[in-house]
């Protein structure tokens, strides 16, 4: 296998932007989490009753929305919250 | 290791060394022709200290030398592929002299002629398709907000769905392609997606492939193409060619 | 749409990417170490070589 040596090897950060950044690289966690959760629910969702499903439903369109709202706050856009894995993709799937 | 190296670029019928007089190979090498009843190959020196495996490696990893390399290589082989039938051989194919080099090749003479038999008189020809979006990204927001939490696991369902769905379509569309244009040829393999950051293309790749036409069918396989290309979103289908034979090549497999 | 198809290359022209594919016996994959620091202090590495051999395979 052939490799080429293409992805930086620092990604760094500046006073000025670290506020950003490490909240960037935050949320882009927590939104994983929240999408794993996410597809979790909706693997089950069928096999829980009508009230487990309208509860487990309205906490993740919450997480959701919050999650909105905290991107806003810093101007970031769903495709910001990504890393690139070189190799192994996208972390996340293309909002 | 060091010193110097015999470079193998192609395996060819004899023909006249006088056509390649203004070739050059690898860092400007003189190319020079081994015979081997009824077989030539085309060779040149270089420096080991390049080529050794550990630090040919080392080199790999280095795209100005890859890149070099991989051009003064394709350049040599397109001139004998030009003048007579050949068995391109992939980068980096040394043995420590020119008598090496003879004796391995012998041993590779029947699968040599073999393959020469299947590339003569045939060019490959490349396909590569995308996954150009047709569907403004916009729509995907106008979904209905939804009103419960059941609602909106279900929206998010669909929404994965429809996902799951596309991406399978895409996949079967990719097989598709492939399978029609392997009617045509005589020979057809696949190759590895390409990555966007080598590429440039942002679109997904769906299908890397090479096909081996036989010259008389060229057109035709064009026209399957082209038509293949209007039936797709503009720049889903890309054509290159012709190359040598590099897909199709099994020498150095052996 | 089309009447003459566009052919991609010519023999100068030839994509970097598109020969790749075809002198290198398995392609090109990208590689590398992916350092995260902040304030200049290096604080995660990944090391992505490890794992290439598990994907990005053929589709077929």
């Amino acid at each position: 296998m052939s490799e080429l040596r293409v992805l930086p090897e620092r990604l760094e950060s500046d006073a000025d932007s670290i506020e950003r950044d490490l909240f960037r690289l935050v949320l882009t966690i927590v939104e994983l989490l929240r999408q794993l959760m996410e597809r979790q629910a909706i693997r089950r969702m069928d096999a829980l009753d009508e009230m487990q499903a309208e509860a487990l439903g309205t906490a993740l369109m919450r997480l959701s929305d919050a999650m909105a709202e905290l991107r806003e706050r810093y101007g970031l856009s769903a495709e910001d919250l990504n890393l690139d894995l070189g190799p192994l993709g996208w972390l996340l799937d293309a909002p | 290791m060091n010193g110097p190296g015999t470079y193998l670029y192609a395996v060819a019928r004899p023909f006249d060394e006088g056509l390649l007089a203004d070739v050059r190979g690898i860092g400007g090498g003189e190319l020079r022709l081994l015979g081997q009843e009824g077989l030539t190959f085309v060779v040149s020196t270089v420096d080991l200290g390049e080529f050794a495996p550990g630090l040919l490696n080392k080199n790999l990893e280095d795209l100005n030398w890859l890149e070099r390399v991989a051009r003064e290589h394709d350049s040599v082989v397109q001139a004998v592929a030009g003048v007579t039938s050949a068995v391109p051989l992939r980068l980096g194919t040394v043995y420590c002299d020119d008598e090496s080099a003879l004796r391995r090749l012998a041993g590779l003479r029947p699968a040599a002629l073999a393959t020469l038999d299947v590339l003569t008189g045939r060019e490959e020809w490349g396909v590569k398709l995308y996954a150009v979006p047709t569907r403004p990204p916009a729509e995907v927001g106008a979904a209905a907000q939804p009103g419960s939490g059941l609602d909106y696991l279900r929206q998010r369902r669909a929404a994965l769905d429809r996902r799951t769905l596309e991406a399978r379509a895409a996949a079967d569309e990719a097989d598709a392609v492939f399978e029609r244009l392997r009617d045509i040829a005589v020979l057809a393999r696949r190759h590895r997606p390409q990555d966007p950051v080598l590429s440039g293309v942002k679109h997904p790749m769906l299908l890397n492939a090479a096909f081996l036409i036989d010259r008389d069918r060229v057109a035709t396989f064009q026209a399957a193409v082209a038509a293949l290309a209007d039936e797709h979103p503009e720049g889903a289908v890309v054509l290159t060619g012709p190359w040598p034979a590099y897909s199709f090549a099994t020498l150095d497999d052996a | 749409m089309t009447e003459t198809l566009d052919v991609a290359t010519s023999m100068r022209q030839t994509s970097l990417v598109d020969l790749l594919d075809r002198v290198l016996a398995t392609g090109v994959v990208l590689a590398g170490d992916v350092t995260l620091s902040l304030a200049g202090v290096d604080l995660v590495t990944v090391h992505l070589r490890a794992l290439i051999t598990t994907v990005r395979e053929d589709p077929t």
